[in-house]
């Protein structure tokens, strides 16, 4: 049986990102720590003035390791013909990713910025939470109706309250 | 003495006893709910802790902890589906003894099991921590670095099926808690200008991100192919469906092997949860006058497993408390919540937060104890859990993982935070890269960064006085042999 992560033969949502994973993987971890090397951390980390050992040291370790790591891999996948079976990251992985981070993130700035339209702190929370659940539930793309209805109404209502007047804590 | 019993008054006090009371119930329902687990919880729960006393705050937490293991066996017999790799051995026996009309008396057998095993490691942390914590006093930065760098390696080589993806996993999560102001030169690093990075990384918002959000969205991915599991009803129609003294007494070989196994394997940074309960799985059957049954409904199957991953826990804050080291994920995350309570774990914990540590001993007994009683008194409720459908739960979950966030840190920054360290812990799942290495490596980082800083300062001006450390030289000559021997060994040790 072919592996999947190391075959192309099927096609649509099911398919594989890339063609072989864990080499493509590889090369991604290793241009990460070499970005991290010669961009990120000579922008972020200030040396000058260090009595000691630079302030830059240890990233810069780990940044290396991480291209050891990534060349590491990337040679291992280069030779290996695994003939297990593995599920990998699929493009309906990379959709379904990508509408959660998006519900989540209408939610976030409904709750950030409602209150502030409507010109009522705290009153925000009130209206991001039911249609961020309503969202989520909408992921799950199996719920029954009463289960929407649960979700936007009575859960917000009683995370709230809960944190309203049981925790003393505000919400958005 | 008058420090151990002003800890226990501090353990004993409403505040505490509620506390520790509500992590024990927190930790079974969410433990029990399928897909979610132990550490899990504890994520989730730690923004819970912000507002609280030290005392209060961990032993909440060791409260979830505690009452996390015993919720994942109630998937694991009801279900047949475990929450954690470890609970699978749960199932073995478990399960098949739940069909066969018994369900209670599994969980019961799983309950007693469970508390009896973390009783007896936790008797062993209490009375070996303190000893250990003197030697490990001794040790200055150099070997310090050496024992750190070591359990890492350990820790790499032993989580899941690739060891680059480990040692990467590991570097990118010590990379990560280099963000912040530089403890030697307070100049900032990787803060990219935002003030709000200035203290590091919120280790709730990276745990909860890459931990919790990523399961939930997986569990919803499921979608449509969600069917409802045949879930064995936990009722007191059969008068044989409880476990007898008797019976349970009769158990106790079993349960002390697990509790051996379980603690000694725990007190080992890395070897994990897994391995103790297939371990005393494997001895029960040696030993048991009836190996052919154990696979079939055995007690002695459910008890040797349930004691045996119960002990890790209690054994793995040993090295945590002695050294500062994580021995798995549930203790890494532990240690993010002794930091954000201003208490650094270590050997000088015993000298410096002293009563803290006695309380926190004294919380702990507590907390098996109410394990105890809660799991028996809720019983018949708790297995109610496992069927409430993922549509429901996990939305609302998410929902809380986003306020318990925004409570605890104070703002949206730590949310954004949280929902990009989510698209990292997916991806990581889906590549199969260890999101233990990742939380473990971002717990450690700033302490090994801080020995190896202290050690090349030590050892510049003299680099032969590096011949003075030879414990520390053991162990780095060790570890390159250690962990060839793991990963050669990988496939019968690790947790998958």
């Amino acid at each position: 049986m072919a592996d999947p992560q190391h075959t192309s033969h099927s096609t649509g949502l099911d398919r594989p990102v890339e063609i072989n994973q864990d080499l493509f993987l590889g090369i991604a971890i290793a241009a990460l720590g070499l970005a991290l090397t010669f961009w990120i951390i000579p922008a972020q980390v200030n040396d000058n003035g260090s009595f000691g050992l630079p302030p830059s040291l240890a990233p810069r370790a780990l940044a290396w390791l991480m291209v050891a790591m990534g060349a590491v891999l990337t040679v291992q996948n280069l030779k290996l013909h695994s003939t297990e079976p593995r599920r990998g990251l699929q493009r309906r992985d990379v959709i379904y990713l990508a509408a959660s981070v998006l519900a989540v993130s209408i939610s976030l700035l409904l709750m950030k910025w409602v209150g502030a339209w409507i010109g009522r702190p705290y009153a925000g929370f009130l209206v991001g939470a039911p249609i961020g659940l309503t969202l989520f539930t909408l992921l799950h793309t199996g719920a029954p109706t009463w289960v929407y209805l649960f979700n936007a109404i009575v859960a917000p209502a009683v995370i709230y309250a809960g944190f309203w007047w049981g925790l003393s804590l505000p919400l958005p | 003495m008058d420090l151990i019993l002003s800890a226990l008054a501090d353990a004993l006090s409403l505040t505490t006893f509620l506390s520790v009371a509500i992590g024990v119930l927190i930790g079974i329902v969410i433990g029990a709910i399928p897909g979610l687990n132990a550490p899990m919880a504890i994520a989730v729960a730690i923004p819970l802790t912000f507002t609280m006393a030290p005392l209060a705050a961990i032993g909440m937490l060791v409260g979830v902890m505690k009452g996390g293991g015993f919720g994942g066996a109630i998937g694991a017999i009801l279900l047949n589906t475990p929450g954690e790799p470890h609970s699978a051995a749960t199932t073995l026996d478990g399960h098949p003894l739940a069909k066969s009309g018994k369900p209670r008396k599994a969980l019961q057998t799983a309950l007693y099991s469970s508390v009896v095993g973390d009783s007896c490691s936790d008797l062993v942390l209490i009375l070996l921590a303190p000893t250990l914590a003197i030697f490990a006093l001794k040790a200055g930065p150099v070997e310090l670095a050496a024992i750190l760098i070591i359990s890492l390696t350990l820790i790499a080589s032993l989580s899941g099926r690739s060891l680059p993806k480990g040692i990467f996993a590991a570097s990118l999560g010590a990379f990560l808690a280099t963000v912040g102001v530089d403890p030697e030169t307070a100049s900032p690093r990787f803060t990219f200008g935002f003030i709000e990075l200035f203290d590091g990384l919120p280790l709730a918002a990276v745990a909860i991100g890459v931990l919790a959000v990523p399961e939930i969205i997986m569990r919803l991915q499921e979608g449509k192919s969600y069917r409802r599991q045949k879930v064995e009803e936990v009722s007191t129609k059969h008068s044989d469906d409880r476990i007898t003294f008797s019976e349970f007494r009769g158990l106790k070989k079993p349960i002390f092997r697990g509790a051996g196994i379980g603690t000694a394997i725990g007190a080992l940074p890395g070897l994990g949860t897994t391995l103790a309960a297939f371990l005393s799985y494997a001895a029960t059957k040696r030993f048991s006058k009836e190996p052919e049954k154990l696979g079939s409904g055995a007690l002695e199957g459910i008890a040797a497993t349930e004691s045996a991953n119960s002990a890790v826990s209690g054994a793995n804050l040993i090295p945590l408390l002695t050294l500062g080291i994580p021995g798995n994920l549930t203790a890494a995350l532990l240690v993010g919540a002794f930091l954000i309570h201003g208490v650094t774990p270590g050997p000088l914990i015993f000298e410096r937060d002293a009563q803290l540590i006695y309380g926190l001993f004294a919380a702990m007994i507590m907390a098996n104890l109410l394990v105890l009683i809660i799991g028996s008194f809720g019983l018949r409720v708790f297995a109610l859990i496992v069927k409430v459908p993922p549509y429901v739960v996990y939305p609302i979950v998410l929902l809380l993982c986003v306020v318990g966030i925004y409570v605890s840190q104070g703002g949206f920054f730590a949310v954004w935070l949280m929902l990009g360290f989510a698209v990292l812990g997916y991806l990581m799942a889906r590549l199969e890269i260890s999101v233990v290495c990742f939380i473990i490596g971002l717990v450690l980082g700033p302490m090994i960064e801080l020995s190896i800083r202290q050690s090349v300062v030590l050892l510049s001006r003299n680099p032969a006085a590096i011949f003075d450390h030879v414990f520390a030289l053991v162990l780095v000559a060790a570890t390159p042999v250690v962990a060839w021997i793991l990963i050669r060994d990988r496939a019968r040790l690790s947790d998958g």
